[in-house]
């Protein structure tokens, strides 16, 4: 508390100046930006075996296939953790890439993703013939460690998952393969009645990302998310590229960010001809980037540059403090070898994320 | 007028000034006086007889006296005193050339001395011979008188007076040290002459030039002046810290007179570092101008104070400032709550305002401000650390006053002055007005409000009255409040809420009494009760909060009594009702203990609240002890009991103070302090309410030198033992630690009932400080001193642990201040800081926390490294105007004037790779005061 109070009294009181700050948004070395759990939430119910991927979004702007990049996935318990031995073999043997299969069959006796658990199942999980009321949520932490010849990302991703509650089943059966009786059928029925988990998440969906005000848009059919990458063509270099986005989620749509990541260039939009009272207030606009002579470079502070309209950095332009739902980004002037990567990820702040890579060339 | 004129009028001169020369007789050749030039001489008198008669019978000038004509000395005791002269009449001769050829006595004295005398003396005499009408000179025989005075006669034997006394602070029991009394010779002014009643006020009479008489006041503030010649006198005393006191002496043939002076101050007099009293320790003194003209305090002596050694500098990220923090300063590596704040003698929770950082009484009707950074005396209680404190003056009772102060950002004034002969009054109201240039900057538009812009305001009242000549009553109403206040408007799509809000304020109501019973009013007692309202409240984003409210109501009583010339007792007791409602939301704080805690943002707050009453009694006694003049022993006792401890703390201190010679004074002081934890410590929601006090034992030994006027060396040593502190057993969580975790993000809200707070952390802090004084010209022209600290500051939580530093060791502190005044009251000051950075917790790694998009951090071990040290240089130029009873001041204050980048503002990027350091502006101060 102490800080933040001190932070925004500092914000306020001016008694000195910011340093320039980097910007998070700007990929300069290479760096994990997010690790997606799909689904969000596993449910080991002893049913089915679930499938459970952990995807990183690695990215490095010196490698863009990521070929250099090592990757490593372990089960980071601690040392006193009970249940270790249950954990075994969830994380499949290495070679690892970027991308994993939980391997929940270990942890329910074997079996195929989908399909129901093997013999090895343990007595604790939930016969096959009951159906669970309440569920507990669990995290398994897993570490991802990217590694190239400079650098060496350590990040830590909690794998959501349910399982049922045992103690609120009303009469739990005490023989396996007992029917169950009556109050247990009516606390199953309400169970149905309320849907699903109250701890249930759902990744959410990039649905619609909209380029320059309709220029180029982009909607469910043509979107790829984590499985490709969406090209946008050229742009000068000085020129700027707004997004919209639209993102779906089973959650409150207040509470799914949006944030942009950029290789290259700059967060906000050179000002346009028109405008003369458009931008400069609110916080944030720290910049950074490439220059040159012939194109707009927000490194000379333009006040009528139209970024940094609202909290969250300078490529936000939503005029709402939160959520971002649009965004500004301005090519750098010097001509590069390759494309630009750009990267939209949204968060549901429960663990739920997706993104969708965009490349632009710029000339 | 040509210079070959002035030998001429010398002669003149000598002619005007001469003894009259008689009628020429004659002439001798003869210089000599032996008995054989006489014969010769009489001879050619003879011979010449006829030539001189008929030279007698022409016209012949007189011879003219050359050179001196004063009578010789003569042995003491020839002549008896008298007022009337003798003379002795000699019979000169005179040659033509103007030398004396011979001198006899024509009339004696009647003394042969004298007679002898004169006759040796003429012998010595040159002449401007005598002229006929022709212009030759010609020898004549001259009467010559020689006058001797007698002695002055003694004056008549008149008994002398004597005048003596003490000179005492108004409102204090103590002496006032080193005050000048002087007395004048005095006339009544001529308007009051015959008006008896108001001759006997001072400011009726006229003063000489200069005083006649002078005397200093010892280390009590007794005084004597005597061999005082019969007269009206007017005595005063007084400028600078105290206001000029005159008081009507007539002083008739004989007369001893023993006087009380009541010294009045005018405002902050000094800050005593150590001592007590003058007689015990040594003292660190800075008088109330240095303190108001220290360059970067902005005219604010508890600003000044905090760059004396022994204070270190707390970085404004790491605590301090806002509310719900402790406002002591860091003193000899103590933490802040470890230190207490006074105001009147009373603890007081809030000295300084948190927007301003400035003393929430402002300065001018402070009497003193002091630190005791070690050892404090019996009468402190419940701290293990320092005190810092200030005591308020009363209003003037001469004539109606006051200030009115004009700066950048913030203004004030005071008034105060006689009601009637036996009552006076202030009242006193500060305020910045911030918030008017801050709306320039927030236009009402924008959708960031200030709805209440940052503010600091305070405001004072205070009614002394003397009920009679043993009692003086005290009312006083000192009040303060701060806040600042930031919201989002909102727009269509979201609706308003609060981003920032904080707000400190307090209200203390206090009626005292202050006695001065016995026949000398030697017994000085204190006593009276104080009721303060006061409270804290903090929100942020509307997702935490804090909101802690007060009202304490206080009993004293202070006594202090001369049993005997060299024994004294001093005691007092001290009662505390504290009414408390706290209500928390917040995340579970860093403690110093557990080290910079990782956190994720994801835990759950420690929400509640809570209401209960804290009492608090405390009682001491101690027993100044002089056996000889130049010794003062102390044995001192407290003991203290709080409810929510249900224990009874029992303390013994001693002090002790020798000055062997005038230059050289030594102290040594030390003993027992017990503290309770904090209230958030023995809270039920997020504490431990079985904790046990925190305990330490304090040594201090102190040495003055003062070769001189010139120079003053104050150097100390000190030892603290620290035990029983309080400490969390709750480690700092990190990246692995959350796995450790399991299912779930830590909860404070545990099963612990002690929220792992114990009290087996202990603390060992030494260190040594000196300090220099020095003035180096008359009149205070180059004035300054330097401080210098060395100091280490160790603890250790638990046993198992090893010992490491306190987040407060700060291994170097140099503060060095010159003051310089010009002609025309202008005075120029720097004052230059150079301190140790605070050690840190550096950070080892950041694992980047995919859920939450976050970096976050792995900690190193505890203080394992040191920050970037601090240093400022600031400078201060101002200008006294003064007329009649009105003085302006003009100044301008710079702080921090090469924009130091120092350790204060040091923050990680997202990613805890590399520092981002804040480089502080210097802060321009522009003020104007009227006094009148």
């Amino acid at each position: 508390m102490k800080r933040l109070t001190l932070l925004l009294a500092l914000s306020l009181s001016l008694p000195g100046c910011f340093p320039t700050f980097p910007d998070e948004g700007a990929l300069k070395t290479m760096r994990t930006i997010a690790i997606q759990q799909d689904p969000a939430v596993a449910i080991l119910d002893g049913q089915s075996i679930p499938q459970v991927t952990l995807r990183a979004l690695v990215v490095d702007p010196l490698d863009p296939d990521g070929s250099a990049t090592t990757h490593t996935w372990t089960l980071d318990l601690g040392e006193d953790f009970e249940d270790a031995e249950l954990l075994e073999g969830l994380i499949p043997e290495g070679p690892w890439g970027s991308e994993i299969d939980l391997n929940f069959a270990a942890l329910l006796g074997g079996g195929a993703p989908g399909g129901p658990p093997g013999d090895g199942a343990r007595d604790e999980l939930l016969p096959p013939e009951f159906l669970p009321v309440d569920y507990n949520a669990g995290l398994l932490p897993v570490t991802h460690l990217a590694e190239n010849d400079e650098r060496l990302r350590e990040s830590l991703k909690f794998v959501n998952f349910l399982i049922p509650d045992f103690e609120s089943l009303p009469m739990p059966p005490t023989v396996p393969g007992a029917r169950p009786q009556q109050a247990y059928l009516e606390a199953l029925a309400a169970a149905g009645e309320a849907g699903p988990p109250a701890a249930w998440n759902a990744n959410p969906n990039i649905i619609k990302i909209t380029v320059n005000e309709g220029e180029r848009v982009f909607d469910e059919d043509t979107i790829t998310e984590h499985d490709g990458v969406i090209d946008i063509g050229t742009v000068e270099g000085g020129a700027g590229v707004r997004f919209d986005v639209e993102v779906a989620d089973d959650k409150d749509q207040q509470e799914t960010n949006v944030e942009i990541y950029w290789t290259h260039g700059v967060p906000g939009l050179p000002p346009r001809d028109d405008d003369d009272d458009d931008g400069g207030g609110g916080f944030g606009g720290f910049r950074g980037g490439d220059s040159g002579p012939d194109c707009y470079d927000p490194k000379d502070g333009d006040p009528e540059a139209q970024d940094g309209e609202g909290f969250g950095g300078g490529a936000g332009l939503s005029e709402a403090f939160e959520p971002n739902r649009a965004f500004g980004w301005t090519a750098p002037c010097s001509v590069l070898n390759g494309p630009v990567r750009l990267f939209l990820i949204a968060r549901d702040g429960a663990g739920g994320m997706a993104w969708q890579e965009i490349r632009v060339t710029v000339e | 007028m040509p210079r070959r004129l002035f030998p001429l009028l010398a002669l003149l001169l000598v002619c005007a000034l001469g003894a009259a020369p008689a009628f020429a007789q004659g002439k001798s050749k003869s210089k000599g006086t032996s008995d054989a030039a006489a014969k010769e001489a009489a001879a050619a008198a003879e011979a010449e007889a006829a030539a001189t008669e008929a030279a007698a019978a022409e016209q012949v000038s007189f011879p003219v006296a050359l050179g001196s004509l004063a009578p010789p000395p003569l042995p003491p005791g020839v002549l008896e005193p008298g007022n009337d002269p003798v003379q002795v009449m000699l019979l000169i001769a005179i040659d033509d050339e103007g030398d004396v050829m011979n001198a006899e006595v024509k009339a004696s004295s009647g003394i042969p001395e004298v007679d002898a005398a004169a006759v040796d003396a003429a012998a010595f005499l040159r002449f401007f011979p005598a002229q006929r009408a022709d212009g030759s000179a010609v020898g004549v025989t001259i009467d010559f008188p020689f006058v001797f005075l007698r002695p002055t006669p003694p004056p008549p034997q008149i008994p002398p007076a004597r005048l003596s006394g003490v000179v005492e602070i108004k409102g204090e029991r103590e002496g006032l040290p080193g005050v000048i009394v002087e007395l004048y010779e005095g006339t009544p002014k001529p308007e009051f002459e015959g008006d008896e009643k108001r001759l006997e006020l001072g400011t009726s009479w006229e003063l000489g030039d200069e005083a006649v008489y002078t005397a200093e006041t010892d280390t009590d503030g007794v005084f004597v002046i005597d061999d005082i010649k019969p007269g009206s006198y007017i005595a005063a005393f007084g400028g600078g810290a105290y206001k000029i006191e005159k008081f009507v002496e007539i002083l008739g043939e004989g007369v001893l007179r023993e006087v009380r002076y009541l010294a009045r101050p005018t405002g902050l007099s000094e800050t005593t570092v150590v001592a007590r009293r003058g007689g015990d320790a040594p003292s660190r003194v800075l008088t109330q101008e240095e303190l108001r003209k220290m360059p970067g305090a902005g005219g604010d002596p508890i600003a000044a104070m905090l760059g004396l050694p022994g204070i270190v500098r707390q970085s404004p990220v790491q605590g301090g400032g806002f509310a719900g923090t402790n406002q002591a300063p860091i003193i000899r590596g103590a933490a802040s709550e470890d230190s207490v704040l006074y105001m009147d003698g009373l603890p007081v929770p809030i000295l300084l305002h948190s927007i301003t950082n400035k003393t929430v009484t402002g300065d001018y009707i402070l009497d003193k401000a002091y630190l005791r950074p070690a050892a404090p005396e019996a009468r402190f209680g419940d701290l293990t650390g320092g005190v810092l404190g200030i005591d308020l003056r009363g209003p003037r009772e001469d004539r109606v006053g006051g200030f009115i102060d004009i700066g950048i950002g913030e203004s004030g004034f005071a008034l105060e002055g006689p009601i009637t002969e036996k009552s006076r009054f202030y009242v006193g109201l500060r305020r910045t007005y911030y918030d008017l240039i801050i709306k320039l900057v927030f236009p009402g538009d924008s959708r960031l409000q200030l709805t209440t812009a940052p503010f600091a305001q305070d405001q004072q009242a205070i009614i002394e009255v003397d009920v009679a000549e043993w009692l003086s009553m005290h009312l006083s109403y000192i009040g303060t409040l701060d806040g600042i206040k930031v919201v989002d408007q909102g727009d269509e799509d979201s609706a308003e809420r609060g981003l920032f809000d904080t707000r400190t304020d307090m209200h203390r109501f206090t009626i005292r009494g202050d006695f001065a019973l016995g026949k000398m009013k030697k017994i000085k007692n204190r006593a009276g009760v104080a009721l303060t309202f006061w409270g804290t409240e903090f929100n942020a984003l509307d997702i935490i909060s804090r909101k802690e409210r007060h009202t304490t109501f206080h009993f004293f009583d202070d006594l202090n009594l001369p049993i005997l010339p060299w024994l004294g007792l001093d005691a007092g007791v001290l009662l505390e009702i504290d009414g408390i409602r706290l209500s928390e939301n917040l995340p579970q704080l860093s403690r110093e203990d557990t080290g910079p805690s990782t956190s994720t943002g994801q835990e759950q707050n420690v929400v509640g609240s809570s209401t209960q009453t804290r009492t608090w009694i405390g009682a001491y006694v101690g027993l100044p002890i002089k056996p000889v003049e130049s010794l003062v022993i102390a044995p001192e006792f407290r003991v203290d009991w709080r409810n929510d401890l249900a224990q009874v703390m029992p303390q013994v201190r001693g002090r002790l103070g020798w000055q062997p010679v005038e230059q050289v004074r030594v102290s040594l002081a030390g003993g027992r302090y017990l503290q309770s934890p904090s209230s958030e410590e023995l809270s039920s929601i997020s504490g431990n309410p079985d904790l046990k006090a925190e305990g330490a034992w304090h040594v201090n030994l102190g040495v003055n030198l003062q070769p001189g006027t010139f120079l003053n060396i104050d150097l100390q040593g000190y030892a603290k033992f620290l035990d029983n502190q309080t400490v969390s057993s709750k480690s700092a969580a990190n990246a692995a630690g959350f796995a450790d975790l399991g299912f779930d993000f830590s909860d404070p809200n545990d099963d612990d009932p002690t929220n792992g707070l114990t009290n087996s952390g202990i603390g060992r802090i030494w260190g040594t400080e000196l300090f220099t004084r020095w003035n180096l010209f008359p009149g205070g022209r180059l004035t300054g001193w330097l401080g210098y600290g060395l100091s280490w500051a160790q603890r250790r939580d638990f046993e198992t642990e090893e010992w490491r530093y306190f987040a407060n060791d700060r291994r170097h502190q140099l503060t060095a201040v010159l003051q310089a005044k010009f002609p025309g009251e202008i005075s120029l000051g720097a004052r230059f800081q150079i301190q140790s950075g605070s050690p840190t917790t550096p950070v080892d790694k950041a694992t980047y926390f995919a859920d939450i998009n976050t970096f976050v951090p792995t900690y190193a071990s505890l203080y394992s490294a040191r920050g970037k040290p601090f240093h400022q240089l600031d400078l201060r130029l101002d200008k006294k105007i003064r007329k009649k009873n009105t003085t302006a001041e003009i100044f301008i204050d710079i702080t921090n004037v090469y924009a130091a980048v120092t350790g204060d503002f040091v923050f990680y990027d997202f990613e805890y790779e590399s520092e981002l350091t804040f480089q502080s502006f210097p802060a321009i101060n522009v003020g104007t005061r009227v006094e009148f």
